[in-house]
């Protein structure tokens, strides 16, 4: 379109009399800008906010940001804090890219295209609200409140979830941190020790540190690595058992080189070797320990050569490790893992180290199994109990009786796409991308399908939000009150404080976006549930948190975001505390009493185990759009043997697809890293790349989706959580 | 009823064309908005019927709403033409350019009054329809400076990209207005 005059002529002549009313009229929004005093340049200094904690990963760490006419310029530490004091790491700083990001979800959005094909279009807060509502108790109505089902993950999900599972009533809520992370750690623990055990040990003050499959400086947790490297700092012995030369491995004393699956067999090897040594702590066990003897019977057949030849590891290489853990015992850390969801055999290997705790005595004293005694008082708020309610499936089945907290992941959706024991119909998606977090893709989106009604929440575009009906934007970490964090100096030795902080924001929300107390809320009042909210505003669900501990938003302000006071020692041995070697209860529904290894399907000719694990740059899936760290480490090479690369004529930098043994292969390609530092049986890449979703401008496509080569599913027979490393793949060159 | 015979004062037009590009609801997206746009396209020169729809449908403003929220907010498989100058001179978001413009706001004595970024294309067409409420032609530097550098960019995209023809002619229309115009231009026209 030309237009063939001047703009000073079209001024001279034109006027709009023919049109129906005057042009002013129909300009009804307020202007973006207004006059205001006079500003001089560079006047704006910058202002320190306090209360910052991260949730870049899921260790929080305390933050400081700088802040300059509500824009942040930079994240630091806290130097008030006593958990990860200054330091933040790389994610931390990048938090400032995350909060910009230019395909952040600014509006609440309805998809007028198709689920994973989506068309989307801008709708108001009301529109949307009353939409999901709509839908929500369309479904509560015609299913009962179990026809809706939650997959929620980060402090934000916490208040909606609770919504959910309490107030409405539904038992299917199913978190990817328990069901394909932690879990089985913390319940096989609660069966032996009595507690989850966090990652609570004493690394800093200890002799001997042990990893099973820890990688840390790749999976770095500020004040977890502070403990880590302080203890080597110090001295202490490291060994770390894992198929890939890590940067753990690359600063142990013993690199263990175990067979993929076996672990729970090095386990029973090595405290079978310990205690015919007559090494084990038999004071410690005689007081504390429950069904010794039927655990030493039990585990007296892995004799060093059968571990050595289960788990593909020297033999002297078992007895060098298992007397370095006995000759400093009690001063060991035996390091509970994190991530565990790896065979489904994992209850059994986490009972295993747990086992060992107790065998070598490694509790309550320096260097070992020790719980920080943190601050008392903070005030639970939550969601009142409603009259809907239902047992989970798993529990009406009599299936996975340690399962964690929720639901097991499989359950819900095989039910919905079946339909039995009972339709699932509507699915409330928050801060978690289910399509990189559950193995077999496919399933997921097969449920989601079905669904009459999808509904995501989130700060980013990522997999699953592609198959929402109605999309909502949520004020990021950055952006919110809400977590409070508590604990105690990183390191236990050191000077005995406690600590309580909330997480304040850093910065006003930008755009339409909203809190998970304001989206709940409404969502609950349009369902008929208002009389049940329990707080109307995130700040004030705070105070009230904050109360019982004599503490406020305004006082943590005032103490520069952090509340410290005088702690207590956290060593010593509970009298009562006992360590089930052998658990009689676990025997009652049907499962092996004493540690048992369970062995995993073998590597198909032609294939390899497919692993993987953190990068230190990037959190799960949720930071492969973050330019910052996209560009420190833009996609994830697939590590492989160097003798098997020179088999497979495979040089570092070939760019690869990977095709599974059934069939699935990846979307993207990568690149091959090829060394010795891994078994020739497995190849290896950091997880959380090549997102679909082509709304992420640089993560979209970069590196490769490990999770859509995971389609063979495992689950662990005792707890219900997902096993994700059986699966296999070959190295195509692209 | 009949629209008033007075000059058209180009304060009035920006605020009009900042009106264009906001996202499009029924509350301000009416026939008599259509009709205003329509003359003013007359008085340019141009035939409406070819750029804008006849009558406010249902249809026809969720097709916009869809065709501007995929430009401008989220799209598959990119937002296709982000209005903000940062993206298109600093590549980021909220970036160096969004604070440079704001001190420009700031340093003629105004500043911004909602939540969206100071570099947004409808936030600058409101400030420089501010600029020239206050004196006429006082707004040229900012166009120079601030709002051509991108805005030849992102009118491109939008002309390549766009589904629907309201919006690249509002663009195309913005494009008139902001234009650095030389007085050989004027000269020549008029």
């Amino acid at each position: 379109m030309a237009f063939n005059l001047t703009r000073r002529k079209f001024l001279q002549t034109a006027t709009l009399a023919a049109a129906s009313v005057p042009l002013a009229n129909v300009v009804t929004a307020r202007a973006g800008v207004a006059k205001s005093p006079f500003t001089p340049s560079g006047t704006m200094a910058d202002k320190t906010m306090v209360g910052g904690i991260c949730e870049m990963c899921f260790w929080r760490c305390q933050l400081v940001g700088k802040v300059r006419d509500n824009k942040l310029m930079k994240l630091e530490g806290n130097p008030k804090s006593i958990d990860n004091g200054q330091s933040i790491c790389a994610r931390g700083n990048a938090g400032v890219q995350l909060l910009y990001d230019r395909d952040r979800l600014k509006y609440p959005m309805k998809n007028v295209g198709q689920r994973g094909a989506p068309k989307w279009k801008r709708i108001s807060w009301d529109e949307a609200l009353d939409t999901c509502a709509k839908k929500l108790k369309a479904t509560e109505q015609k299913f009962g409140a179990k026809g809706i089902c939650m997959f929620p993950h980060g402090a934000s999900a916490k208040y909606p979830m609770h919504y959910l599972e309490k107030t409405v009533g539904t038992p299917n809520v199913s978190e990817a941190s328990f069901y394909q992370c932690r879990g089985i750690r913390d319940t096989a623990f609660l069966a032996t020790i009595g507690t989850p055990p966090g990652e609570n040990v004493d690394m800093a003050n200890a002799k001997v540190i042990f990893g099973l499959g820890c990688h840390f400086g790749e999976n770095v947790h500020v004040s977890h690595v502070k403990r880590y490297l302080k203890g080597l700092e110090n001295g202490a012995k490291l060994v770390i058992v894992d198929p890939r030369f890590s940067a753990s491995a690359a600063k142990a004393d013993e690199w263990v080189a175990v067979k993929p699956g076996t672990d729970t067999a090095l386990m029973l090897g090595m405290m079978n070797y310990i205690i015919q040594q007559g090494k084990h702590n038999k004071a410690f066990i005689d007081k504390h320990g429950i069904g010794f003897a039927e655990f030493k019977d039990s585990i007296a057949e892995w004799t060093i050569e059968k571990t050595a030849q289960t788990c593909d590891v020297p033999a002297d290489q078992i007895k060098r490790v298992a007397d370095l853990l006995a000759d400093n015992a009690p001063h060991v850390s035996i390091h509970p893992g994190r991530h565990v969801s790896w065979h489904g055999n994992d209850f059994q290997r986490q009972r295993s180290l747990a086992c060992m705790m107790g065998l070598l005595g490694a509790m309550g004293v320096k260097g070992g199994f020790v719980k920080g005694k943190g601050p008392k008082g903070i005030t639970s708020v939550t969601w009142p109990k409603g009259h809907d309610h239902v047992d989970a499936m798993h529990v009406e089945a009599g299936l996975y009786p340690f399962s964690p907290p929720g639901t097991p992941t499989d359950l819900i959706r095989d039910a919905a796409i079946t339909g039995a024991p009972y339709p699932i119909k509507s699915c409330v998606i928050w801060g978690q991308n289910p399509i990189q977090t559950i193995p077999n893709q496919q399933k997921t989106i097969d449920m989601l399908k079905q669904m009459d009604f999808v509904m995501c929440v989130d700060v980013m575009p990522t997999d699953i939000t592609m198959y929402a009906d109605i999309l909502l934007p949520e004020a990021s970490y950055l952006e919110r009150y809400d977590y409070i964090k508590k604990g105690t100096q990183w390191d236990l030795s050191g000077k005995q404080q406690q600590y309580i902080s909330a997480r304040l924001p850093m910065v006003m929300a930008d755009f339409e976006r909203k809190d998970q107390v304001y989206i709940t809320n409404e969502i609950a009042k349009r369902m008929g549930y208002e009389d049940k909210i329990p707080v109307s505003a995130l700040p004030e669900m705070v105070d009230m948190q904050l109360s019982g501990a004599g503490l406020s938003i305004a006082k943590l302000i005032a103490e520069d975001g952090i509340h410290i006071q005088p702690g207590k020692d956290p060593y010593g041995v509970a009298d009562d505390l006992l360590v089930y070697f052998n658990n009689e209860e676990i025997a009652d529904y049907g499962y092996p009493a004493a540690p048992t290894y369970i062995a995993v399907e073998e590597v198909p000719a032609g294939h390899f185990r497919l692993l993987y694990g953190r990068s230190p740059v990037h959190t799960f899936n949720r930071s492969q759009n973050n330019v910052w760290l996209h560009n420190a480490m833009p996609e994830n090479p697939v590590w492989i043997n160097d003798e098997m690369a020179k088999k497979l004529n495979l040089t570092s930098g070939d760019r690869v697809h990977c095709i599974n043994s059934e069939g699935v292969k990846s979307r993207n390609t990568t690149i091959v890293k090829v060394t010795p530092g891994i078994r020739k049986d497995c190849v290896y890449m950091a997880h959380g790349y090549g997102s679909m979703n082509p709304a992420l401008s640089v993560g979209a496509g970069s590196g490769i989706d490990d999770q859509a080569l995971i389609t063979k599913l495992a689950v662990d027979p005792e707890t219900g959580c997902h096993g994700m490393r059986n699966n296999f793949v070959k190295l195509v060159k692209a | 009823m009949s629209a008033t015979q007075e000059p058209i004062r180009l304060a009035e037009i920006f605020r009009f064309l900042a009106q264009t590009m906001r996202y499009p609801e029924s509350s301000w997206f009416t026939d008599d908005f259509l009709s205003v746009f329509k003359e003013l396209l007359v008085q340019l020169g141009h035939v409406p019927q070819k750029s804008l729809p006849e009558k406010i449908t249902d249809v026809t403003l969720e097709e916009i709403q869809v065709d501007y929220t995929r430009l401008f907010i989220n799209g598959v498989p990119h937002v296709v033409a982000p209005p903000y100058a940062s993206i298109y001179i600093d590549g980021t978001l909220n970036s160096t350019t969004a604070d440079k413009t704001r001190e420009y706001f700031r340093s003629h004595g105004f500043d911004i009054t909602t939540n969206e970024f100071p570099d947004h294309l409808v936030t600058e067409l409101d400030f420089i329809a501010l600029l020239e409420d206050e004196k006429q032609g006082s707004s040229e530097e900012f166009l120079r400076l601030y709002f051509r550098p991108w805005f030849a960019k992102f009118r491109d995209l939008v002309l390549a990209e766009a589904e629907v023809s309201y919006l690249k002619t509002a663009v195309e229309v913005i494009d008139f207005f902001t234009r650095i115009e030389t007085e050989a231009d004027s000269g020549q026209a008029a």
